[in-house]
């Protein structure tokens, strides 16, 4: 008998094939005696595993009652519903969001008063051009004074503008993150020692 | 053709989950000879599966507000009870059925001695021929056989492919057929 075939006679004899497969297989069996007879073998296997007797376990009820006196207190864990688990996320972002805010207005300060004494000065070159435009006017020419294209200085100017709060608002985002990270190292070794001095009682 | 659960295990199993210890034992009450059947037909083994069983009953209720599937409660003590079973009989010294003498299937009072003895013979032939499988195989076996686990749910039980669950079926049962076959043959010439 085909070897595909074979292979689900036992998935046959469970109910456990899809409406083609069991069709298939029941196709197959009207004209293969070899098959009919693997699925008896199958049949009288499984009855003889169930007909096996069992040993006379304990009766539920003397099991139960045994082990009612064994289990240990159970264990609460989190069973909180969906929305009271997530109430401490309200409160938690916006400290978060404060600190960020504090500090970046602080470092911000500290950035423009660097910056008067050049000390926070990035890149070279002309800091009121974007390099693109730069080019643009080393062409011959001059295509930024072409009639009708002199709305490439107002494209210009934004990208400069955007360009210099971007760079700077780089600077204060790495600081904050920074000193942020070093806040929430500080207070996890703390409150881990605390937590778990609460555990051991 | 995974079953659902049914809303009286549902309304248990919340109860049981807020530390209704008598919810629990009702849950217990209802899968217990199930649980006990498939234990011991892994392990051949009365005792062991009577420890196995209770510790897997243990550990559920220990770890009971985590249980949050859809699956019937017992197809979980099902994985519990497989692991500790097979863990205990790996670390149980080898021996044969025979050396362990079950007076609980003699004590069978209305059944004439003799056929009880061929009774106990048969089913030690059969618990020996399952103990033989690879523990593999025989889980999946055992599951079918006598937890009436569909594929897809020994799939979950055991956590493999319902297409290797096939092949570890198939498998089985051709041993067993093998090993049966010899044991008959063998049994009806030793009582021939």
């Amino acid at each position: 008998m085909p070897d595909p075939i074979q292979n689900k006679l036992g998935a046959y004899m469970d109910g456990e094939l899809n409406r083609q497969e069991r069709l298939e297989v029941e196709r197959h069996i009207e004209t293969c005696a070899a098959c009919r007879e693997e699925i008896q073998e199958l049949t009288r296997v499984s009855n003889l595993l169930h007909d096996a007797r069992l040993p006379e376990f304990t009766p539920a009820n003397d099991f139960k009652t045994r082990l009612m006196l064994q289990l240990p207190r159970q264990q609460v864990v989190n069973r909180q519903n969906g929305r009271e688990k997530f109430l401490w996320v309200g409160p938690v972002v916006a400290l978060v969001a404060f600190i960020f805010l504090e500090v970046t207005t602080n470092l911000s300060s500290i950035l423009a008063w660097a910056g008067q004494f050049g000390l926070m000065t990035l890149g070279g070159g002309n800091s009121s051009q974007m390099i693109w435009f730069s080019a643009l006017k080393m062409l011959p020419g001059d295509l930024t004074a072409v009639p009708g294209l002199t709305w490439l200085n107002l494209v210009n100017n934004a990208g400069v503008l955007t360009q210099q709060v971007l760079v700077t608002l780089a600077w204060q985002t790495a600081a904050a993150i920074l000193y942020w990270g070093l806040f929430v190292l500080a207070w996890k070794k703390t409150a881990g020692r605390q937590w778990a001095g609460m555990m051991e009682k | 053709m995974t079953e659902q659960i049914p809303e009286i295990e549902e309304g248990l199993l919340i109860q049981a989950r807020e530390g209704d210890r008598n919810a629990y034992g009702e849950l217990v009450s209802r899968c217990y000879a199930d649980v006990i059947r498939v234990t011991y037909r892994l392990c051949g083994d009365e005792q062991l599966a009577q420890d196995a069983v209770q510790e897997a009953f243990i550990r559920a209720w220990v770890k009971l507000p985590e249980f949050q599937s859809k699956a019937p409660f017992s197809h979980w003590v099902y994985r519990i009870a497989v692991n500790l079973a097979l863990d205990a009989l790996r670390r149980k010294p080898q021996q044969s059925l025979d050396e362990t003498p079950d007076a609980s299937l003699l004590s069978d009072k209305t059944a004439d001695p003799e056929t009880a003895y061929l009774q106990k013979e048969q089913a030690d032939m059969v618990q020996e021929a399952v103990n033989a499988l690879p523990e593999a195989a025989r889980s999946v076996l055992v599951l079918r056989e006598y937890g009436d686990l569909s594929y897809d749910e020994i799939s979950s039980v055991l956590d493999i492919p319902v297409g290797t669950v096939m092949s570890r079926l198939n498998y089985a049962r051709n041993r067993l057929r093998e090993i049966l076959r010899k044991d008959r043959f063998e049994m009806e010439r030793e009582y021939a």
